[in-house]
């Protein structure tokens, strides 16, 4: 009885206490204390404390979207505002705990400064307290030494190293005659397709425009899709093109078309965390692969057409925070902010579209950097342009420059400097050397030092009229006459190349550097003025008289694209497989099959792969160019093949058209191949 | 004079409807009706005593027997998820039951079946593995269920639940 009387007087002071409270708000006044300043403030305390602590919303960071939703949610709870009320009271949430904030941004003690840093993790970024530590899946471990499980692909180029290059011998030169057909993936999608797929244990990881799929990688077979749905108000130079995926741990990402990055559980296909990198309203787009360094995924943005600012970024792989971000134009007070005129880099391009290579010893990154801006006049952009069209590498950890060499300073020819630098060990001059190998878009083969980047060769691979020498330091020496004008230049090569996003490989085994060159073709550069309009196209074409602002693109009469062997020291042809003539009247529709060609993949089978516009895709000896098989795809390839093998057989996959094919040996053991099946 | 004296009168009506309602609430658990769930107690309710993460999967971690819980709380609000919690429901979705098939060399795979054709079958194994096989090759499959999700009614607290809940309700696709 006793103690039933002191628990209901006890229960009568607990409620007398929060009656109390109520009234007087004590509690709730002293954590107000610690909210900044500014408008929507009183509106927070009107509409949300009478339900709730503050703390609830200290702890957590959002963007606006999520912040309105937010409010609206609690309206129906039974919050009560006016239109102008929620309007502010959204914007204060926002400006004060919106993504871009952090604790030490707030008014307010360090004590409250503490509990909010703390808090985030119990906000909606919960779900992301759940992560494992990288030991499980795709460790970085994993990542770093590729070669030890040549049965997967699990990067965009396979290594690090970027040199397409897998282990796998099982189909050789001898052998691949045997190869047939085992599945096909036909993508849902119209535009061009150029993902290269990863493969994990059996599972093949690649996407059909924005969606990203998981197939099983002996018969093709879907475990599970997941759809995105980008902003439609994305620009897009050149088509949606989604060029792939990285992985670590089991989680997936993807660079998505409207510049945002997306975390994707690769078990369930699950979307974990969703980015946004740059503001696509404003240009800005990603068709990149990403890279995965240790925590880290690497991404760079697209869209030099429209003025943006390039930049590599990365973000933490477990919460998808920005980590490091190197923009591609010099600001002033940089490094190289004296190479632009004016406040012209502030649109000065630089786009980062196609990935990058790392090399673990020094812990650097080597990325190619794209054409400035506007791309056919230099006039408004007077200077070398510092960081595009170059190569620079960069500390993996924080971003920093380490070294960089411009291929071309001023560029208006349209030669984003973007392709694949490939990482190769050689003899050069009878000392080992680490070095890049380099085929750029302007026509020329680099070797540069990989660790101080010193010039060590520059040299055309196929016909080329701007570049009359280079000096000491391997800066080229323009021709006279290498200017975009108002009566039109014309240059070999044309805007898309010697060579283009296709890949390159490096067989160790032969030790010959392999690209795709584009000979011949030609452009005629006409500059025009242009504005800058936030959002529009920025290119600064010109046209000639009677005509539209087109670029001429014209070609020799024995304009080819072909299969090229160079000696990586000397940059010398070795011989060449000519993959098509150049001079088909019906060829495949749109602009990128004018671009010629698919990536290269070497193996240890001593067996290359490529493939060409009209849909070829072959096979060639490796050491001396000699076809061994071809099938007829229908569609023009352009992605590298990629190998990787399950059950101990090897398998080859390219893109053609927009399908997926996948070719293996045919079976000797008697039983059909998985695709065939059986009931 | 007699203003005020009402105005006395309403202030000791609502101390007591205030502490009547903190007597109705504190008669069903130790807290009161504004305690606000906890999303990190949550958590480590989640992890631990409720052995959630035993059966379902959040973000890249977790089992596969359960339904995947990464977006829950974009899905079911925090009334629903606590009618669950106190009640789960007794039919399993279908596509949250179990699959088994037994190979002819008489391994057997346990999980979800997420897509079949008329000569394969494509899994989410329990243990995480993505794994595909041919119906030639399998001898026996049938659908089985997964053990059913325990009622937390009476093993957790008002206030663990509520914690629960806030948890599982602040599980949603991170917009950074």
């Amino acid at each position: 009885m006793h103690n039933n009387f002191s628990s209901t007087l006890a229960h009568f002071r607990l409620a007398l206490q929060l009656s109390l409270l109520l009234l007087s708000g004590a509690a709730i006044a002293n954590a107000q204390a610690d909210l900044p300043a500014g408008p929507g403030r009183v509106e927070l305390e009107r509409m949300c404390t009478r339900c709730h602590g503050v703390n609830v919303i200290t702890g957590q960071r959002m963007s606006t979207r999520l912040w309105t939703e937010e409010v609206h949610d609690m309206i129906s709870r039974g919050a009560v505002g006016s239109d102008d009320e929620v309007q502010r009271l959204v914007a204060y949430l926002s400006t004060n705990f919106g993504n871009g904030q952090t604790a030490a941004t707030m008014a307010g003690s360090s004590a409250t400064s503490q509990r909010s840093a703390n808090a985030r993790h119990t906000g909606p970024a919960t779900v992301l307290d759940a992560w494992p530590d990288a030991n499980d899946g795709v460790t970085p471990q994993r990542l770093l030494h590729p070669n030890f499980e040549p049965q997967n692909w699990l990067t965009f180029a396979g290594t690090y190293s970027s040199q397409h290059y897998s282990l796998l011998n099982q189909i050789t030169s001898a052998n691949a005659r045997d190869l047939e057909l085992k599945w096909v993936f036909q993508a849902r999608w119209l535009d061009p397709y150029e993902t290269t797929p990863l493969v994990v244990n059996g599972v093949l990881y690649t996407m059909q425009g924005d969606d990203v799929v998981a197939l099983d990688a002996t018969t093709g077979r879907l475990f599970w899709i997941y759809r995105y749905m980008p902003v439609p108000e994305a620009r897009l130079c050149c088509g949606r093109i989604s060029r792939g995926l990285a992985i670590l741990g089991n989680t997936l990402y993807m660079a998505a078309v409207d510049a945002h990055l997306i975390a994707i559980d690769a078990k369930t296909g699950t979307q974990l965390w969703d980015t946004k990198v740059a503001e696509t309203t404003s240009g800005y787009t990603m068709t990149i692969a990403p890279m995965v360094v240790h925590d880290k995924v690497i991404v760079g943005v697209a869209g030099g057409e429209y003025g943006i600012r390039g930049f590599i970024a990365a973000f933490d792989a477990h919460y998808g925070k920005e980590a490091w971000r190197f923009y591609t134009t010099a600001a002033p007070g940089e490094p190289g902010g004296d190479t632009w005129g004016g406040d012209s880099w502030k649109h000065g391009a630089g786009s980062v579209w196609l990935t990058g290579s790392y090399d673990p010893d020094n812990n650097l990154l080597y990325w190619g950097i794209g054409n400035a801006g506007p791309d056919y006049n230099g006039d408004v952009r007077p200077g070398d342009n510092l960081y595009t069209c170059a190569m620079v590498a960069l500390d993996a950890d924080t971003g920093k420059l380490k070294w960089h060499y411009q291929a071309n300073p001023h560029n208006e020819f349209d030669w984003d400097a973007v392709q694949t630098p490939v990482l190769a060990s050689i003899d050069w001059k009878g000392q080992p050397r680490k070095v890049v190998l380099w085929a750029d878009r302007n026509g020329f083969y680099y070797v540069l030092d990989r660790n101080t980047g010193e010039f060590l060769l520059g040299t055309p691979f196929v016909k080329q009229n701007w570049n009359a020498g280079f000096d000491a330091h391997g800066r080229p020496i323009m021709s006279s006459n290498a200017k975009s004008s108002t009566e039109g230049t014309k240059i070999y090569p044309d805007n898309q190349g010697g060579t283009n996003w296709f890949n390159p490989s490096f067989d160790p085994a032969t030790g010959l550097f392999y690209v795709n060159a584009r000979d011949g073709y030609f452009s005629v550069f006409v500059k025009g003025d242009q504005d800058y309009e936030e959002g529009s196209r920025y290119d600064g074409r010109g046209r000639l008289a009677g005509t539209r602002p087109t670029l001429q693109v014209g070609a020799d009469e024995e304009k080819y694209t072909a299969l090229r062997a160079l000696d990586p020291k000397t940059g010398k042809l070795r011989w060449e497989y000519k993959l098509n003539s150049g001079n088909s009247l019906h060829t495949f529709e749109g602009w990128q099959t004018t671009a010629g060609a698919s990536g290269i993949l070497t193996t240890a089978g001593k067996i290359l792969f490529t493939g060409s516009r009209e849909g070829y895709f072959i096979a060639l000896n490796a050491i001396d160019g000699t076809l061994l098989w071809k099938a007829d795809l229908g569609g023009p390839m352009l992605m590298g093949p990629v190998t990787y093998s399950v059950g101990g057989k090897q398998y080859i996959a390219i893109n053609a058209g927009t399908n997926l094919f996948v070719f293996g040996l045919r079976s000797n053991d008697g039983q059909p191949g998985p695709a065939a099946g059986h009931q | 004079m007699r203003a005020r004296t009402i105005a006395q009168c309403r202030v000791v009506a609502m101390i007591m409807i205030v502490a009547a309602v903190g007597l109705s609430a504190t008669a069903q658990d130790t807290t009161n009706a504004i305690y606000e769930g906890k999303p990190a107690a949550g958590k480590a309710i989640y992890d631990a005593a409720g052995s959630c993460i035993s059966c379902h999967r959040v973000g890249a971690a977790g089992a596969f027997y359960g339904p995947n819980l990464t977006n829950v709380g974009s899905r079911i609000s925090p009334a629903g998820l606590r009618i669950i919690l106190n009640n789960p429901p007794e039919k399993i979705r279908p596509e949250n039951r179990l699959y088994e098939v037994t190979l002819r060399n008489g391994k057997k795979i346990r999980g979800k079946l997420v897509n079949q054709d008329p000569y394969s079958v494509q899994m989410l194994d329990v243990d995480g593995n993505l794994v595909a096989n041919q119906r030639a090759q399998i001898r026996k499959s049938e659908f089985t269920d997964p053990p059913s999700m325990p009622s937390f009614k009476g093993k957790l607290s008002n206030n663990e639940i509520t914690d629960l809940v806030a948890y599982l309700s602040s599980l949603r696709t991170s917009d950074n």
